[in-house]
C-alpha cells in the first residue's frame, strides 16, 4: 500500500472514531419533539434569544396589573404590605440589571393566588407579559408610557444601574 | 399518632412545643419526657426506625423559626453526616413545598445539544451512578451572628447541612446528548411555584456536579428536591437546584430573578461586576467561603461542672479539603491546632476536636480554619476594616482571580482585587460564663462597620 492511501486510511478511521465519540453510550430517554420543548421552555436570558411574538405597552399593562397583580404589589405596584413594592421609594426593581430578568420572571413565576400565593393563579398569555413588564419599567421610571415591548425592544433596555462590566454578558 | 413512624416532624405536626436548640447534647435529661426505661410490646416489626422519646426535642428551626427557616440544630449533632430530616431548608415561596409524583416526573435536556432527551426517574436511576459526601449551605447562612436575638449554632449556621449524595454525574448526562460548540452555561430549571432557574457555568457542570436522586442512602426529602436536584460540591445552596425538570445549554448566563438581585455582591464598581467574571467564574460568588464553628460548647448550653471538656466542631469550605483549624479559649490571644477527624473529605464538613481543661473562669472559644487554599476565617475586626469603598454598606475583603475568565471580562486590576463575601466567614466566638452557661457574645464593636450588625439578612 502506497502510504499516502495508508495515510488516507488513518484519517478515516480517525474520523468514524471521532463520530462514535459523539454518539450517546446509553441510548436512554424520549427524543421530545419541537413543540414540547417549545412549550416547556419558557425560560429566556439578557439576549432575548427565545422570546415569543407579541408586544405590550405600559398603557395596557395597567389595566391588567389592577386585575392580576395589585392584590399582592398594590395599586401601580406601591405595595405596604408583605409582598414586594414593583414601584414607589421602596421597589427596587430598577436594580435589575437586565430587563430580560423582570419578563423572565413575570412569565415563569406569576401570577400567585392570595392567600395562598405558593400557588399559580392561572397563567398570563405573551402579550400580558410584555405589557405588564413596559409598566413595571415605566413606574419606575426607565422607559415611557407608550413604548412598546416586543421581543426585539426588550433586550435592548438599559437598566439604569447596570453596571458596564456587564455588557460582556448582555449582546445590546 | 396514626402514623408508625414517631418522626420529628411527626411530633411537630401533632402540636408539641417547639423548642429549637435547646438539648444539651445529653447532659441534660429530657425531663418534659415519660421518664424510666420500658419495653414496647409491638405485635409488629415496625416498618421505620423510630427517634428515641429523649431525642425529640432535637429538630429544626432556630432563629426567625418557621417553615421558611428550618435549620440545622448542628449543636445537636455528631459526625459529619446531617440526618436527612434535619436537613436545612429555606423555602421562597411562603411554604409552598412541591410533593411531585415520581411516575410523572421528567427530566428535559435542550438547548445548544445534538440530541435533545426527556427522561424519566426511572430511565435516570438505570444509568450509572456516583455518590459523594458534601455540604449544601445557603448564601445567607451566618449572617445573623451580630443580631442580638441569635443565640445557638443552629440560630446562626444551621444553614449548612452535609449528606452523602447519589445520583448520575451531570457531565454523563452532557455527553449523551451531545454539547454542541459554543455552549457556555448550564441552566437548571425547578419545578416548583417560581420556576427557580440558575446559571451554571459548563465547566462545573463537567467537572463534578451529581444530578441527584438520593440523600443519605434513600429517596431525597420532599424539601431537599425529591425526586431530583442538582448537587454541586462546594457551591452556594441556591445554585443547587431542586425539583429539577429541566436542563438547558446555552451561551450566556440567564440572570434569572434570584441570580441577579438579592444574591449579587456588590463589586468595586457596582453591582455584579464579578458575578459572572466568565464560564469559569469559580473563585468568587459561587463557592462558599471556609467556615468553622465551635458546635459543642456553644450558645444555649451549659457546663456542669468545672473539669475536662472536649471541645468540638465542624469545618468546611467551598474551596475543597479544610487543611487545619485552630481553636482559641482566650479570646483569641493563642491558638492551637485541633484534631481533625479522618476521613478528611473536600466538600464535606470536618469535625475537629480538642480538649480543654475549664477552671470555672469565664473564656472565649474560638474556632479559625484554613483550607486548601490558604483561605482563612477573619475576625470582625479584619473584615469591617475594609469597607468596600463604592458601597458602604457592604463589607468585603479582598481575594484576587487570576483566571483567564476574569481578566478577560473585567481586566487584570479588577480580578486582583475582587471582593469576597467574608461577613459570612467571620471567626465564630461562645462565651463561657462563671455559671457554665453559654452565649454568644456580642462581639467588641470597635472598628466593626455598620453593616455587621444590621444582621445582613439579605441572601
Amino acid at each position: 500500500m502506497h502510504w499516502s492511501r495508508a495515510l488516507v486510511l488513518v484519517i478515516a478511521l480517525a474520523a468514524v472514531t471521532e463520530a462514535l465519540a459523539q454518539l450517546p453510550t446509553y441510548g436512554v430517554g424520549r427524543t421530545p419533539s419541537a413543540k414540547e420543548i417549545r412549550d416547556q421552555d419558557i425560560t429566556i436570558g439578557p439576549s432575548g434569544k427565545g422570546l415569543p411574538e407579541g408586544r405590550g405597552t405600559a398603557v395596557q399593562g395597567a389595566a391588567i396589573f389592577e386585575k392580576r397583580c395589585a392584590h399582592c404589589h398594590g395599586v401601580n405596584g406601591e405595595s405596604e404590605g408583605q409582598f414586594p413594592a414593583l414601584s414607589g421609594p421602596k421597589a427596587r426593581v430598577v436594580e435589575y440589571p437586565f430587563a430580560t430578568t423582570i419578563w423572565d420572571f413575570i412569565n415563569s413565576a406569576m401570577p400567585r393566588r392570595v392567600p395562598d400565593i405558593g400557588t399559580r393563579d392561572g397563567s398570563l398569555t405573551a402579550e400580558e407579559v410584555y405589557a405588564l413588564t413596559a409598566f413595571i419599567l415605566y413606574r419606575n421610571g426607565i422607559i415611557k408610557e407608550t413604548d412598546v415591548l416586543d421581543a426585539a425592544s426588550l433586550p435592548k433596555i438599559k437598566m439604569p444601574k447596570r453596571d458596564p462590566h456587564l455588557d460582556k454578558v448582555a449582546p445590546h | 399518632m396514626k402514623s408508625k413512624r414517631l418522626g420529628r416532624r411527626g411530633l411537630l405536626k401533632g402540636g408539641a412545643a417547639f423548642v429549637g436548640g435547646l438539648a444539651m447534647g445529653g447532659l441534660r435529661p429530657a425531663s418534659a419526657q415519660e421518664s424510666g426505661s420500658k419495653l414496647i410490646h409491638d405485635a409488629n416489626i415496625r416498618p421505620l426506625g423510630e427517634v428515641s422519646r429523649f431525642e425529640r426535642k432535637i429538630v429544626r428551626g432556630g432563629f426567625g423559626g418557621s417553615n421558611a427557616n428550618a435549620l440545622t440544630p448542628l449543636q445537636d449533632l455528631h459526625g459529619i453526616i446531617t440526618p436527612a430530616d434535619l436537613h436545612f431548608y429555606v423555602n421562597h415561596e411562603n411554604g409552598a413545598t412541591p410533593d411531585i409524583d415520581p411516575r410523572q416526573h421528567r427530566l428535559l435536556i435542550h438547548g445548544m445539544v445534538d440530541r435533545p432527551v426527556e427522561l424519566t426517574m426511572d430511565e435516570i436511576k438505570t444509568l450509572p451512578s456516583v455518590s459523594r459526601i458534601c455540604f449544601v449551605e445557603c448564601n445567607g447562612n451566618s449572617g445573623s451572628q451580630f443580631d442580638k436575638n441569635a443565640k445557638t449554632a443552629q440560630d446562626i449556621h444551621g444553614r449548612s447541612s452535609c449528606s452523602e449524595w447519589t445520583g448520575v454525574p451531570l457531565s454523563l448526562l452532557l455527553k449523551e446528548v451531545g454539547v454542541q460548540r459554543g455552549a457556555e452555561w448550564v441552566i437548571a430549571v425547578a419545578a416548583d411555584p417560581s420556576r427557580h432557574a440558575h446559571s451554571l457555568p459548563l465547566a462545573k457542570a463537567m467537572d463534578d456536579a451529581i444530578v441527584a436522586y438520593a440523600q443519605n442512602g434513600e429517596a431525597l426529602r420532599l424539601e431537599n428536591g425529591y425526586p431530583l436536584r442538582i448537587i454541586l460540591p462546594g457551591w452556594s445552596g441556591r445554585i443547587n437546584v431542586k425539583w429539577l425538570n429541566r436542563i438547558k445549554l446555552t451561551d450566556e448566563p440567564y440572570m434569572n430573578r434570584q441570580e441577579t438581585f438579592a444574591y449579587m455582591e456588590q463589586g468595586p464598581a457596582g453591582m455584579g461586576t464579578y458575578a459572572y467574571a466568565g464560564p469559569k467564574a469559580f473563585a468568587y460568588h459561587h463557592e462558599s467561603f471556609v467556615k468553622s464553628i465551635i458546635t459543642f460548647p456553644s450558645g444555649g448550653q451549659r457546663l456542669p461542672r468545672r473539669g475536662i471538656y472536649e471541645i468540638s466542631g465542624l469545618a468546611w469550605s467551598g474551596a475543597g479539603v479544610i487543611r487545619k483549624v485552630e481553636v482559641s479559649t482566650d479570646n483569641g490571644k493563642t491558638w492551637k491546632d485541633a484534631q481533625l477527624q479522618d476521613p478528611i473529605i473536600p466538600y464535606a464538613f470536618t469535625r475537629f476536636r480538642l480538649g480543654w481543661k475549664w477552671d470555672g473562669g469565664e473564656a472565649i472559644l474560638q474556632s479559625r480554619s484554613t483550607d486548601e487554599r490558604g483561605n482563612i476565617q477573619p475576625t470582625p475586626q479584619q473584615v469591617g476594616g475594609t469597607p468596600n469603598p463604592s458601597s458602604p454598606n457592604q463589607v468585603s475583603i479582598w481575594g484576587s482571580d487570576n483566571s483567564e475568565a476574569c481578566r478577560s471580562l473585567l481586566g487584570d486590576e479588577l480580578c486582583s482585587k475582587l471582593p469576597v463575601r467574608a461577613q459570612r466567614s467571620i471567626i465564630q466566638s461562645w462565651k463561657v460564663n462563671r455559671d457554665g452557661t453559654v452565649v454568644n457574645p456580642m462581639p467588641d464593636m470597635a472598628g466593626i462597620a455598620p453593616a455587621l450588625l444590621n444582621g445582613a439578612h439579605d441572601h
